[in-house]
């Protein structure tokens, strides 16, 4: 009798596999030009200021190089994307206001079933621009901001020119250049100082036109004491052309604040997903960050952690499911600035049939940021010989107060760990569904409740055949 | 960087000819085809070095090794005034089922400004073992590349280990391709770096054949301001199923200016491997410190002791029992003179 090997079936994204037909207010030509950014910026009623700022950063966009490491991004080719499409419609505070087709989009992706029944607060992007934001009005009676981008830059200028792109500035690399000058949408949040949050807010990305771009940007703002947890979810339909994602995320979390911020991507397997991330943490304060990429066609995701006040703390918990077409470069940096800084980074990843997951991790721990304690940790699961996983760690240290610990293991499911549950009377496909999801678990266990079965439905497990 | 008296061609140091049962040491020892092929075998610190050597060596030499050789070969190179400069390129062929250890050392004498460039090339034949232990116990005026690279047939058994103790800069490669069935490879290394010494190292194993089997194991110091880079690659390649490889770095710091670097890569396109590595950096365990001064011992003494036993797992990989404890007293005398 031939042994059949564990089995584990694709992902499943038939659920976000929908297209609407499109039909754009506006919509630029593909390639990127003076003309283009200055029409996106037009189109937009940007300031004055914005204006030159996007300019300044299309210029150090044709400046910059592609990255020298990381997945080919040959396939990319700007002059095949349409930087900007807005959707017909404006911003809503009302689903019922939200025209249907698009209105339906969110209802397909429960995102206005979780509003009602767990969240704070919504941000729903369709391509370009945010179409419905809504936050409970207790909430707002607390002071808390959480508004769309550009409502942020008319209502809270003074703020948003302060703290834009000042934690990634333009010149970080190319795509950073890129968003500057192209950005549109996303969400802006300000927790006054000892206000706690205590229900989610959520922004969701949907991008729907074929052959376009979504570069929104998120900027959070914490202020001393305050605490929130923030999720954002995103999801494409299928194409046969190239979408890019090229999204910012700036997170200022002040002294003793605590700041969640949980990503599940499901972005289709047409999408180059260029995502930047940056936290800055003050004294005592925390960044946590829950991370789970599932989709795209290629991904370079790297949550990052300034750790500038001391005592502050940052800590990473991200899965990674590389299926076939795919080639996931994902991972976190801790920079330790500050004394008495600790971190911790704790990656799992699968690979599949030709999937490539790569994982990379950076702790740098500066001269003077004594008594730093650091502990990183990378787990791969292989699950045949046409995938790859490879675990790309670093660590510099320059001072000798630093306790830094990293370790990684990479292979397949254990046959042992299996046989061991079957002596303690767990029938076979069972004892190899509890590991496998024993797998994901410690990233399950970070989400609130929905999103954990979300993460869950989104890995199909059939187990069959004999061990192994 | 000046190198002195590069060009001094008559300036030699070749081991003399030697054959005896089992081996051969010299320019007849491998035919020239044989060294061309063994020459061209890729080292860790890459194509650049490798041509910089073949092109300028004064050193070095050819060592065929058929029988099992008890007593190590030693060959050992003194940097002087006369010879300040030693470039030194070896090539080694070791058959099948045979069995040699070569330690190679290098030392000072005298004051100067001294240049060492090394590389080593070797072919393990099936179900041979070999052992090769590369000892650095320069000054703090050397300049110190340290390369080497294994090819390894079905069965072979190799253990390298590197001491790099004292050059001013170091730098230190080392490349193994496991080819054969059942192979392995394993890589000891131990390093102590103070004032502002610099220690630069890359280690690469790639696992081909099946059942292949790999280790590499870094332990150090750095004091003062002294910088080091360590770099490992556990690379499994397709094909190479039931193979296992793990690389572990454990550096100690003891210093306000230290600049401690650390990559260990694991690589991997084949499901049926296990791959692990760990790094860990800081300074004594606190509780192994407790523990030995509650059995008696003054605070310097414990720390001294749990310092020296960083040392002790790679250094009990070296047989020869003088040479072992001329490498310890070497560690001890360079930690003399630092607070820790």
């Amino acid at each position: 009798m031939s042994k059949k090997k564990t089995k584990l079936e694709e992902m499943d994204f038939s659920r976000y596999d929908f297209r609407n037909r499109e039909d754009p207010a506006y919509k630029v030509s593909n390639g990127l030009t003076k003309e283009i950014v200055s029409s996106i910026s037009q189109e937009k009623h940007d300031p004055s200021w914005m204006l030159d700022f996007r300019l300044h950063c299309l210029e150090i966009y044709d400046h910059l190089k592609l990255p020298s490491w990381g997945p080919s991004l040959k396939e990319l080719s700007l002059d095949e994307i349409a930087t900007y499409v807005k959707p017909r419609t404006t911003m809503k505070d009302s689903w019922e206001e939200v025209p249907l087709q698009i209105k339906d989009t969110f209802e397909r992706l429960g995102i206005p079933q979780a509003e009602r029944e767990s969240l704070a607060g919504v941000g729903a992007q369709y391509d370009s621009e945010v179409v419905y934001h809504n936050m409970q009005k207790e909430v707002s009676e607390q002071g808390v901001i959480y508004t769309d981008m550009e409502s942020a830059l008319t209502e809270h200028e003074d703020m948003v020119k302060k703290y834009f792109m000042k934690l990634v500035p333009p010149f970080d690399h190319k795509f950073a250049a890129l968003h500057g000058a192209v950005w549109s949408g996303g969400s802006f949040v300000y927790v006054p100082e000892g206000i706690h949050v205590k229900a989610p807010l959520q922004s969701y990305f949907r991008l729907n036109a074929a052959g376009a771009g979504q570069f929104e940007h998120t900027l959070i703002i914490l202020a001393p004491g305050s605490s929130l947890h923030f999720i954002e979810g995103c999801s494409a339909p299928k194409y046969n052309v190239l979408n890019l994602h090229a999204g910012c995320v700036e997170l200022y979390v002040g002294e003793g604040a605590r700041l969640r911020y949980s990503t599940i991507e499901n972005w289709s397997k047409n999408m180059m997903n260029l995502n930047t991330k940056r936290a800055k943490v003050e004294r005592n304060g925390t960044i946590e960050w829950v991370s789970g990429s599932f989709g795209s066609h290629i991904s370079m995701l790297y949550p990052s952690s300034l750790l500038v006040g001391e005592g502050a703390h940052s800590q990473y918990t991200g899965i990674t499911f590389a299926g076939k077409g795919q080639i996931l470069d994902t991972g976190a940096k801790v920079i330790h600035s500050a004394p008495n800084t600790t971190s911790s980074i704790s990656t799992k990843s699968i690979s599949k049939n030709g999937g490539v997951s790569i994982t990379r991790s950076q702790v740098s721990v500066a001269a003077k940021a004594f008594g730093v304690k650091s502990t990183v940790s990378c787990e791969s699961l292989m699950l045949d010989s046409l995938s790859r996983s490879d675990t790309i760690p670093a660590m510099d240290i320059k001072n000798d107060q630093a306790d830094i610990g990293h370790e990684a293991r990479i292979g397949r499911i254990s046959d042992q760990a299996i046989y061991y549950l079957m002596t303690r009377g767990i029938g076979e496909k069972d004892a190899r569904t509890l590991i496998v999801r024993g797998f994901a678990d410690p990233i399950a266990k970070e989400l609130p409740m929905e999103y954990a079965v979300e993460m869950n439905n989104l890995i199909n497990l059939e187990m069959e055949g004999s061990i192994g | 960087m000046t190198i002195p008296s590069l060009n001094v061609a008559e300036k030699e140091q070749r081991p003399q000819s030697s054959k005896s049962n089992g081996y051969e040491i010299g320019p007849s020892a491998l035919p020239s085809e044989q060294k061309r092929k063994i020459a061209r075998i890729q080292t860790g610190s890459g194509e650049n070095l490798s041509c910089f050597i073949v092109k300028n060596d004064n050193a070095g030499c050819s060592i065929r090794i058929d029988g099992q050789i008890k007593k190590p070969i030693e060959i050992a190179y003194e940097l002087n005034r006369e010879y300040p400069t030693i470039i030194d390129n070896t090539s080694i062929l070791i058959g099948k089922e045979a069995k040699a250890t070569i330690v190679q050392t290098y030392r000072v004498k005298g004051e100067g400004d001294f240049f060492h460039a090394g590389s080593t090339h070797v072919r393990v034949g099936p179900y041979a073992q070999f052992t090769l232990v590369q000892i650095q116990m320069t000054d703090s005026s050397t300049f110190d590349f340290q390369d080497t690279g294994f090819e390894l047939e079905e069965g072979a058994q190799v253990s390298l280990i590197q001491v790099l103790l004292d050059s001013q800069h170091t730098y230190a490669g080392a490349k193994a391709l496991l080819q054969g069935e059942g192979s392995s490879f394993h890589l000891g290394c131990i390093y102590l770096g103070d004032g502002i010494r610099t220690i630069d190292t890359n280690y690469v194993v790639e696992h081909h054949g099946k059942k292949t089997t790999s280790n590499i194991t870094a332990r150090g110091v750095l004091l003062d301001s002294a910088s080091k880079m360590f770099r490992g690659t556990i690379d499994f390649k397709s094909g190479t199923k039931g193979s296992k490889g793990s690389e572990e770095e454990f550096a100690l710091l003891f210093g306000p200016s230290v600049d401690n670097k650390s990559v260990p890569l694991i690589l991997c396109g084949e499901e049926d491997v296990e791959g692990a590595h760990a790094v860990s950096s800081g300074r004594i365990d606190a509780n192994a410190l407790l523990y030995l001064m509650s059995r008696g011992l003054d605070q310097k003494h414990s720390k001294k002791l749990l310092i020296k036993g960083q040392f002790f797992p790679v250094a009990k990989m070296i047989e020869d029992e003088v040479l072992r404890q001329e490498i310890l007293d070497t560690i001890e005398r360079r930690l003399e003179n630092h607070e820790y």
